[in-house]
C-alpha cells in the first residue's frame, strides 16, 4: 500500500481532491463570517446550501445553462436566509433555533421540489455541469499546475473570495461598521449605525455565498442534485470559522485542513478496498472535533455574536 | 388563576391558529399539483385515525421522537443546545443489541432492564462528552454535538459491517433478536409496544425532576441564569456535564427500545436516522414541557402515519406533509400567527405589515 501512496500521481490526485473538498466548505465558511461578524450566528448553513443545490439543478436544467443555475442558487441562498433575517432581526426569535428551523424547512422544501420536478427515480437525472477551466501556463505546472489550475470557476471564485473578504472587512468602510455591529451593537447604534441594516447584509451575504456553495456541490461537483446532498458539510463550515478564529485566513487553513482530511480517505478507500470503508468517513468529522477541542481558546469571536439587538432592551 | 388561565387559552388559539396556517400552504401545495387539497387531507385524516393499526402506527412513529425531544429539552433547562440526540439514539441501539444478543438465556424483563441501561449508559457517556468539552473547554456543544452525531454513525458502520456483523447473511446488519426478547405488544394487532409507557412515564419523571427537586431547580437555575447560580454554589460545569449525561441517557433509551421493540436488529442505516433532528422540533412545539413532547410527537406520528396512506391512495407525497410539519415549527417559533392577532386588533404600523406580507410570501 506505502509504494500505491509514495508516487507523483497519487500526491497529485491528492491535492486536486483536497482544493476541491474545501471550496464548498470555504465558501459557505466566508458567508457564516460575514453573517457572525455581523453578530448573526446562523446554524442553518445546511438548510440554505440544500436550497442553492436543489435550485442550480433545477434552473440548469431548465435553461441549459449553468450560469443561470449559479444566479437561480444564490438567489435561493438569499430568500432563504431572508427568513431566518426576518425571525431573528425584526421578531427577535433566537438565533440557534432559528437556524435549526432553517434547516428542517429547506430540506422539506428540497425534497418537495426535487420530486415534484425530477419525480422519484432510482438514479438521479444528471445536468450539465460546470466545465474545467485550464489556466495557461500555471496549468502546466509539475504536480500541482493540475491540481490547482485545471479546475472549475467556482473553484477560483471560492479561493479569490478569501483576499477580498478580508479587505472588505478589515479595510474598507462598511467592514468596520459591519463588524462593529458584531461587536457592540449598542455603541455601533449611539454612533448612526443601523443594526438592522448591517445585520441584513450580513445575511444577504451568507445566503448568497452559502447558496453558491450549494450549486458547486450540485453542478460543479456531483453534476446532479442527491438527497443528502449536503450532508453535514455547513456543520463543518460552520466549525471552521470557529475554528479558523473569525478571519478569513484562518478559515481558509481550516477549511483545507478538512478538505484534506476528506480527500486522503477518499484516496486511501479508493486504493486499498480492504481498509474498513464507514471507519475512514469520520476521519473529517474526526479531525474537525479534536482540532475545535484542542487547539482552542475561549471567547475569541465577536462579542455580540448570537444576541438580538432592540433598543427596548 | 384566572390570568394563567387565560393565557394558556391564548397560547392554545395561537398553535391552533399555527397549524391551520401551516396546512393552508399545504392545500395550495397540493392543489398546484393538481389534487383536491380537501379531498386529499380526508384521506390523510382517515389514515391517521381510520382503525386501531393505524392508531398503533402512530404511536410507533411517536416514540423514539418523543423520547429525544424530552433529551433535547432536559438539557435546554440547563441552557445546553443538545444536538447530538441522533448520535446518542445509536449508541443506545448499540447497548440494547449486545445484550440483547449476548445474554440471550435470561428471562425476558431482565434482558430489557439491563438492555436498557446499557442503552442508556452509552448515550449518556457519548451526550456526557460534549458536555465535558463545553463546560471545561467552552468549546461550542452545538458543534459538537453535531459532529459526533456522524462520528457515532460511521462507528456504527463499522461495528455491523466488521465484529457485529450477521452470522448468517452477507448484509451490513446484526443479527435478529429473539422473538422472546422483543418488548410486549400493548394492543393486538398493532406494533405498539411498551415503549409507550416507558417514554410517558419518563415524560413524568422529568416534569417531577425539573419541577419538585433541589438538583432539578440547581439545573434550571444554571440555565436561566449560570453566574448567578454560581454566585449561589451551584458548580456550572456539573450541572452542564450532568444535564448531557441524562439527556444523552434519554435518547439512548429510544435507541433501546426502537431496538427491542420495532427494528429487532441494528442496521448499517440507522445512524441516518432522523430522531435527533425530529426531536428538536418536537422540543420547539412541545414549548420545552414534558407533556406537551408528548402530545406534540404523537400528533406528528399521526400526521406521518396519514401522509403515508395519503402518499399510497393518492400519489401525492409524503414530502408535502414533510414541509407543513416544517411549517408549523416555523410558525410557531416565530410566533407570526400572534403578531398577525396582534396587527388584526391594532392598526397597523407602515413598517410591520410589510414585514408580515414579505414573511409571508416566502413560506410560500
Amino acid at each position: 500500500m506505502l509504494d500505491q501512496i509514495l508516487t507523483v500521481s497519487f500526491f497529485s490526485t491528492l491535492i486536486a481532491a483536497t482544493v476541491r473538498m474545501a471550496t464548498p466548505l470555504l465558501l459557505t465558511g466566508l458567508g457564516e463570517l460575514y453573517s457572525e461578524r455581523s453578530g448573526m450566528i446562523n446554524i442553518g448553513l445546511e438548510g440554505l446550501m440544500t436550497m442553492g443545490a436543489i435550485c442550480s439543478v433545477i434552473v440548469t436544467s431548465m435553461t441549459g445553462s449553468a450560469f443561470v443555475g449559479i444566479l437561480a442558487a444564490m438567489v435561493a441562498g438569499i430568500a432563504c436566509n431572508m427568513i431566518f433575517a426576518w425571525a431573528t432581526i425584526k421578531r427577535l426569535s433566537h438565533q440557534i433555533i432559528m437556524g435549526m428551523v432553517i434547516n428542517i424547512l429547506a430540506a422539506s422544501i428540497a425534497t418537495l421540489l426535487n420530486r415534484s420536478y425530477f419525480g422519484i427515480q432510482q438514479m438521479p437525472t444528471a445536468v450539465e455541469g460546470l466545465q474545467n477551466v485550464a489556466i495557461p501556463l500555471l496549468s502546466k505546472i509539475p504536480i500541482i499546475g493540475e491540481a490547482l489550475f485545471n479546475q472549475n470557476i467556482l473553484v477560483y471564485v471560492a479561493y479569490l473570495l478569501v483576499p477580498i473578504t478580508w479587505y472588505l472587512l478589515f479595510r474598507t468602510k462598511p467592514g468596520l461598521k459591519l463588524r462593529s455591529v458584531g461587536e457592540n451593537p449598542k455603541a455601533a447604534d449611539s454612533m448612526g449605525i443601523s443594526i438592522p441594516k448591517y445585520r441584513l447584509l450580513g445575511c444577504t451575504i451568507c445566503g448568497a455565498l452559502s447558496g453558491l456553495s450549494g450549486a458547486f456541490l450540485a453542478i460543479g461537483y456531483m453534476s446532479r442534485y442527491v438527497e443528502n446532498i449536503v450532508s453535514g458539510r455547513g456543520f463543518i463550515a460552520f466549525a471552521a470559522v470557529i475554528f479558523g478564529r473569525w478571519n478569513p485566513k484562518g478559515v481558509l487553513l481550516a477549511t483545507l485542513l478538512f478538505g484534506f482530511a476528506d480527500a486522503l480517505q477518499m484516496r486511501i478507500q479508493s486504493i486499498s478496498p480492504d481498509v474498513n470503508a464507514e471507519i475512514m468517513v469520520i476521519v473529517p468529522y474526526l479531525v474537525t472535533l479534536i482540532a475545535l477541542v484542542f487547539f482552542i481558546r475561549k471567547g475569541d469571536g465577536p462579542a455580540a455574536n448570537g444576541i438580538n439587538y432592540s433598543r427596548s432592551k | 388563576m384566572n390570568t394563567s388561565w387565560k393565557r394558556i387559552g391564548g397560547k392554545a388559539w395561537r398553535l391552533a391558529l399555527s397549524i391551520l396556517l401551516a396546512f393552508i400552504v399545504g392545500a395550495i401545495i397540493i392543489a398546484v399539483q393538481g389534487h383536491n387539497p380537501l379531498e386529499a387531507y380526508g384521506i390523510l385524516i382517515k389514515g391517521a385515525f381510520g382503525s386501531v393499526n393505524n392508531i398503533g402506527e402512530a404511536l410507533v412513529k411517536a416514540v423514539p421522537i418523543a423520547f429525544c425531544g424530552l433529551s433535547v429539552m432536559f438539557a435546554f433547562k440547563c441552557s445546553v443546545f443538545n444536538i447530538g440526540a441522533q448520535g446518542q439514539v445509536v449508541w443506545g441501539a448499540i447497548g440494547a443489541i449486545l445484550v440483547a444478543l449476548n445474554l440471550k438465556s435470561l428471562p425476558a424483563p431482565i434482558v430489557w432492564i439491563l438492555a436498557i441501561l446499557v442503552g442508556a449508559l452509552l448515550g449518556g457517556i457519548w451526550g456526557m462528552i460534549p458536555g465535558i468539552f463545553k463546560a471545561y473547554r467552552g468549546v461550542n456543544e452545538i458543534i459538537t454535538t453535531i459532529l459526533m452525531n456522524y462520528i457515532a454513525s460511521g462507528l456504527l458502520g463499522a461495528l455491523v459491517t466488521g465484529p457485529l456483523k450477521e452470522t448468517a447473511g452477507r448484509n451490513p446488519q446484526t443479527d435478529m433478536i429473539e422473538k422472546t426478547l422483543r418488548l410486549p405488544i400493548l394492543i393486538d394487532g398493532t406494533r405498539a409496544h411498551l415503549g409507550v409507557i416507558l417514554v410517558i412515564i419518563t415524560a413524568f419523571l422529568l416534569w417531577y425532576y425539573l419541577r419538585n427537586t433541589t438538583k432539578g431547580y440547581k439545573l434550571r437555575a444554571v440555565g436561566m441564569n449560570a453566574s448567578a447560580a454560581s454566585c449561589y454554589g451551584i458548580s456550572v460545569s456539573r450541572n452542564i456535564v450532568k444535564s448531557m449525561f441524562i439527556a444523552g441517557a434519554i435518547a439512548g433509551i429510544a435507541g433501546c427500545v426502537e431496538i427491542l421493540g420495532v427494528q429487532f436488529r441494528v442496521i448499517n442505516t440507522f445512524g441516518l436516522n432522523n430522531y435527533g433532528f425530529d426531536g428538536i422540533a418536537m422540543a420547539l412545539l412541545g414549548q420545552l414541557s414534558p407533556f406537551g413532547i408528548l402530545i406534540s410527537s404523537l400528533g406528528f406520528g399521526l400526521l406521518r402515519t396519514g401522509a403515508g396512506t395519503m402518499q399510497r391512495l393518492t400519489n401525492i407525497q409524503t414530502s408535502v406533509v414533510d414541509l407543513v410539519e416544517a411549517l408549523i415549527i416555523l410558525f410557531i417559533v416565530c410566533d407570526l400567527t400572534f403578531n398577525w392577532l396582534k396587527k388584526r386588533k391594532k392598526p397597523a404600523k407602515a413598517q410591520g405589515v410589510k414585514a408580515d406580507e414579505k414573511g409571508g410570501a416566502e413560506d410560500a
